[in-house]
């Protein structure tokens, strides 16, 4: 099996700052990390690796900019990726955010995928910040390939796939046949932890850094990004708890909620 | 303009042609392996009775054929698989999750929500487009053109998508996204027994229980359709109880059109004390069986 | 055969800046770090003297993440409601400058990075790694074991790495004080209008006064875009747990932001970021040894830290003593091996070197223990200055006779007044 893996180092969404007041928004300030979701893509494939042999390469294309900051933080999440197992990476920097939709995504990582010879594309279900999973869909029309999106269990039989997939009231078994790209859930694996050790030596693997050219258009254009606005109390009842919960329910009646 | 309107479930189906509607389009309606029961407000349904909404390559090879400006798709599960697919296929724009559609001229714009619920983006295309919408944001049409019927056989294409297996997941009756009072419960909970105290909680408050993402789809303590949040539900009751989830952004993205949000957690520092009007500070193994207790009384 | 030649714990200023120069010198350097990101929490209030870094990277500010150059020193005096600020618009030869660490501990690590170092970060130090009574390596998560011929300690202020090698006794609340920060974004414009600066200039900003006549006070300095605000206080000892020292901090905090003295530096800011940390008391650091077998102890791990009582120095001396501990390895590893008796170079240096200027800052702060200069001075000094000030067209006492009154209301007689001037004469 040869295995491309799609990460994308996203904006950690949990340490975002937001101003609602001035609809501002600190994305550049903000860090970025490894989409959760995209490292359990990550624990498949070396699991994939483990049990039918073969090699997996990272791809990753960064949208949210390339200042020394972003690249850092994104040569370390690759660096602990290829420490949890996968041989080596593709790096595509020096994108504008918004000159890259899925559409310009899908085609420079398909492109790449068409050059490592891969037979099996991995996604994360949707990415930690945009959360959209169209990018996976897209690099599945791009190459021609089938698509099987929501997997929670993969297992390789022959030049097919038997891929569980969970939807809303159903979990479907379906049989796909390779080349295919598949997307998986938070639930699939549990991501390993890389040793000290192991990321020391992932720093050897080879990593190749290339440089993103603009030849294609984006079809969606961000026109702004507002800052919902929410007002909550935030009060913390203090007191011993038999107070705290009388204070509450006092609360919640005047509140009219219960 | 022309609008093709695409879901598997016919209720979603039917709020995408209401908001076709508001845009003034012909319409049409393509149905898979279902009728089109008490359907309105659409200038054509073509149905295909030989393919089942779980044949994806061949709902996708339909609407393929089916020409269009704009495809609205609804935003559950299998329709968020097919945008990207449909949209890349057609040289198109994708938006998945929307929850506002406007045409201006040859463009779209959509809002919907990114970066976990941080932001609400405005997204502009020209068409075509492929955009799914979340549920509940627009209303079914009660009244309109009686539709004409056209059926068509399924498309002949090679399938590399073969469904082995299907099982019906357990369900629990009242949606959690039309609920008044919910309990969304966490981690914090160290086993499923424990649950107990959540039910009786909700049950004297005449509510339901919702939970995290970990506690449904991977301890699948409950069932998976009451986890809350940006890959879940996105609820909107009048009072939200959450006890012993730590509020991470994925969770809270979900619970942001609560009226009153109370929050239970042992730790003080806990994200979930950001978004919550009143926090209690407490092993939700004391508090909870105590507030039941003062409930009663 | 060891793993590296060396492993460094912390990539704080003292950990960065002694793998860096180990690097240099041709040795395999490991640096760990337990930040998710390299320095994403540190902390401290604002100010870095440049002295022991220019050695190291000649005009490094050029480079460096830093924030501005301070040229405006002011000392202020609160009491209730009321305040006076002495200010000092000065050219300094040394300089300093202000910085946000988080973006400035990463730039230096990368400095270490781009020296051949490993920096790992994301991964927590358990302990050292101990066989025979030697330190061997480290013993991070997951019960991973390292082994280097030597092992820099510069973990920080807690350095469980010098107390699990038994260099230094179990923490005690007394010995710490504690500093709470908050960083207010304002626009540059206002910073520089409001502080009275221009272009790149900062502000160094001490007060005291209003802590209760708890050893402690409040800090502003600015940055480019934002402004470092923040409170020290020694009351560890007043409270059962940290949990509760910190909760009081945040109160002070709030109270000294609140202050209208302060409040008009801060209005319409945006809180952006917000911290809490533990200072090293200095009698704490007499406990401490510096080396033994295989193991450094560097920067505030080694208790290299000034606690002025509303100032805090550390940074400075934490590269300062990373330098001498560098110098020190290379010497033990180049004589047979990192011994204690190898390793007592670093004394050596030590002594020869920062000891002196340490010792000196430790006796401005045993100046600084005094209470009455967190109440009593306050007060008398905002006194007379009303005095001064108050013009009601009727006669009144003289300046001489005033002061005389105002001290005794702060129980202060003329000969401790003396006593403490002269003290603080011979400390500076
Ligand atoms: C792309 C993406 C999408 C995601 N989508 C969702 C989503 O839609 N919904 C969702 O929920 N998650 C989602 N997640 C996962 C999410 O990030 C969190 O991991 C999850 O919400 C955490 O669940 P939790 O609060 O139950 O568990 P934890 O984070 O482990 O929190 C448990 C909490 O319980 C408290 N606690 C423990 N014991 C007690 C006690 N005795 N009494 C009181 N309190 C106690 C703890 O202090 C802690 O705060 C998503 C993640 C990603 C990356
Ligand atoms: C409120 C306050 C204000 C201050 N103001 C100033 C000032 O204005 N000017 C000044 O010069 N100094 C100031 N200081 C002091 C200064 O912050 C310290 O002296 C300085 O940071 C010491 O540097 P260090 O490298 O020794 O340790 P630190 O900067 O504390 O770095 C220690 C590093 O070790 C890491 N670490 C800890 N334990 C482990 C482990 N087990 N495994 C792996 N990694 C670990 C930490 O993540 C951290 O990165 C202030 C301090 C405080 C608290
Ligand atoms: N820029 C990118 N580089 C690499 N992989 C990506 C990128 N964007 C998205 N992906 C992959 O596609 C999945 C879905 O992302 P999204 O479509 O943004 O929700 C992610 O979980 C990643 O696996």
């Amino acid at each position: 099996m040869n295995i491309a893996v799609l990460l994308k180092q996203s904006i950690d969404v949990q340490e975002l700052m937001v101003d609602p007041d001035s609809d501002k928004i600190y994305l550049e300030e903000a860090p970025t990390k490894p989409g959760e979701i995209d490292l359990n893509a990550v624990e498949e494939a070396v699991r994939i690796k483990e049990k039918v042999g073969g090699k997996a390469t990272l791809i990753m294309l960064s949208t949210w900019g390339s200042s020394g900051k972003r690249k850092r933080e994104a040569r370390e999440a690759i660096k602990r990726s290829l420490a949890m197992g996968l041989d080596d990476a593709i790096f595509i920097f020096g994108a504008d955010g918004r000159e890259v939709d899925t559409y310009v995504s899908a085609k420079v990582i398909a492109e790449k995928v068409r050059e490592i010879e891969a037979n099996l594309v991995l996604a994360g279900e949707g990415s930690e910040d945009n959360f959209t999973g169209l990018l996976p869909a897209r690099v599945a029309a791009e190459l021609g390939w089938p698509y099987v999106a929501y997997a929670t269990s993969i297992e390789v039989e022959g030049d097919h796939l038997i891929v569980t997939r969970s939807l809303e009231d159903y979990e479907e078994k379906v049989k796909v046949k390779l080349p295919a790209v598949i997307s998986v859930t938070q639930e699939i694996n549990k991501p390993r932890i890389p040793k000290l050790m192991e990321i020391v030596k992932a720093g050897k693997k080879p990593v190749k850094e290339e440089e993103f050219n603009k030849k294609h258009e984006s079809k969606l254009k961000i026109k702004s990004i507002k800052v919902p606005k929410v007002e909550r109390k935030k009060v913390v009842i203090e007191g011993d708890l038999d107070e705290v919960l009388d204070k509450l329910l006092q609360a919640l009646k005047e509140e009219g909620v219960i | 303009m022309r609008v093709v309107i695409y879901s598997d479930v016919l209720d979603l189906a039917k709020e995408l042609i209401g908001l076709a509607n508001e845009l003034n389009a012909e319409t049409e309606l393509i149905l898979a392996g279902m009728e089109p029961d008490n359907v309105v407000g659409v200038d054509r349904i073509t149905l295909y009775r030989g393919i089942s909404p779980e044949d994806q390559e061949l709902v996708l090879e339909a609407l393929k054929q089916a020409e269009a400006d704009l495809y609205l798709l609804s935003n559950d599960r299998r329709g968020r698989e097919l945008v990207g697919l449909l949209a890349h296929s057609k040289g198109g724009a994708s938006i998945v999750d929307a929850t506002s559609v406007k045409v201006e001229g040859d463009r779209v714009i959509a809002e919907r929500m990114t970066l976990g619920g941080k932001g609400v983006a405005v997204e502009e295309a020209k068409m075509p487009a492929v955009i799914s919408v979340m549920a509940g944001k627009y209303k079914p049409p009660e009244e309109g053109k009686s539709p004409e019927i056209i059926e068509k056989e399924a498309p002949s294409i090679e399938r590399r998508v073969e469904l082995v297996d299907k099982k019906e997941k357990p369900k629990v009756g009242v949606p959690l996204d039309k609920a008044d009072v919910v309990i969304a419960v966490g981690r914090g909970f160290k086993k499923k027994e424990d649950l107990k105290m959540a039910y009786e909680l909700a049950e004297i408050l005449g509510g339901v229980v919702g939970a995290t993402r970990p506690l449904a789809a991977d301890l699948k303590w409950m069932p998976e359709e009451v986890w809350i949040g940006i890959s879940g539900v996105r609820i909107r009751p009048k009072l939200l109880i959450v006890i012993g989830a730590s509020g991470q952004q994925q969770f809270s993205a979900g619970i942001m059109d609560s009226k009153v949000v109370v929050a239970i957690n042992n730790d003080e520092k806990a994200p979930i004390f950001e978004v919550s009007d009143y926090g209690i500070v407490a092993d939700l193994y004391e508090a909870v069986p105590k507030l039941i207790e003062k409930l009663k009384r | 055969m060891a793993d590296f030649d060396v492993i460094v714990v912390g990539a704080g200023p003292a950990g960065s800046v002694a793998s860096y120069l180990l690097a240099k010198k041709g040795y395999t350097v490991l640096l760990v770090d337990r930040g998710k990101r390299v320095g994403s929490k540190n902390m401290f209030g604002g100010r870095l003297y440049a002295w022991s870094l220019q050695e190291v990277f000649p005009n490094f500010w050029e480079e460096a993440p830093v924030e501005r150059e301070v040229k405006k020193e002011v000392l202020g005096f609160i009491s209730g409601n009321e305040g006076v600020e002495v200010s000092l618009s000065w050219e300094p030869q040394a300089k300093s400058f202000t910085l946000l660490r988080a973006k400035f501990d990463e730039w230096l690590s990368q400095k270490a990075e781009d020296a051949g170092v490993e920096v790992i970060s994301g991964i927590r130090v358990e302990s050292p790694l101990i066989e025979g009574g030697k330190v061997k390596g480290i013993v991070a998560e997951g019960d991973e074991r390292l082994e280097s011929e030597v092992v820099v300690a510069a973990d920080g202020v807690l350095s469980f790495m010098a107390e699990k090698a038994g260099l230094r006794p179990p923490l005690r609340k007394e010995d710490f004080a504690v500093g709470v920060k908050e960083v207010i974004e304002l626009p540059k414009e206002k910073i520089e209008d409001r502080f009275g600066l221009e272009g790149k200039e900062g502000a160094a900003q001490l007060y005291i006064g209003f802590t209760g006549g708890v050893i402690g006070g409040g800090f502003i300095y600015t940055n480019l875009n934002t402004i470092s605000l923040g409170v020290v206080a020694r009351i560890g000892s007043l409270y059962e747990s940290l949990d509760k020292v910190q909760y009081s901090m945040w109160n002070l905090l709030d109270e000294f932001k609140a202050h209208p003295m302060i409040r008009k530096y801060v209005r319409g800011g945006k809180l952006v970021e917000y911290s809490a940390h533990l200072i090293p008391e200095t009698q704490f650091l007499r406990e401490v040894k510096l080396y033994s077998d295989g193991i450094v102890l560097v920067g505030d791990a080694a208790g290299f830290c000034v606690n002025y009582g509303v100032t805090v120095r550390g940074m400075d001396f934490a590269i300062e003593s990373a330098k001498a501990a560098a110098e020190a390895i290379d010497h033990a590893l180049k004589s047979g091996g990192a011994t204690s008796s190898n390793l007592s170079k670093y004394l050596e240096l030590l002594n020869k070197g920062m000891m002196r200027e340490l010792d000196q800052a430790k006796k401005a702060v045993d100046l600084m223990e005094n209470p009455r200069i967190y109440t009593s001075y306050p007060n008398l000094i905002i006194k007379l200055m009303k005095h001064m000030f108050h013009v009601s067209g009727r006669p009144r006492k003289s300046l001489y006779e005033a002061s005389k009154e105002f001290m005794k209301e702060e129980s202060i007689s003329l000969f401790t007044a003396i006593r403490d001037i002269w003290k603080m004469l011979r400390s500076l």
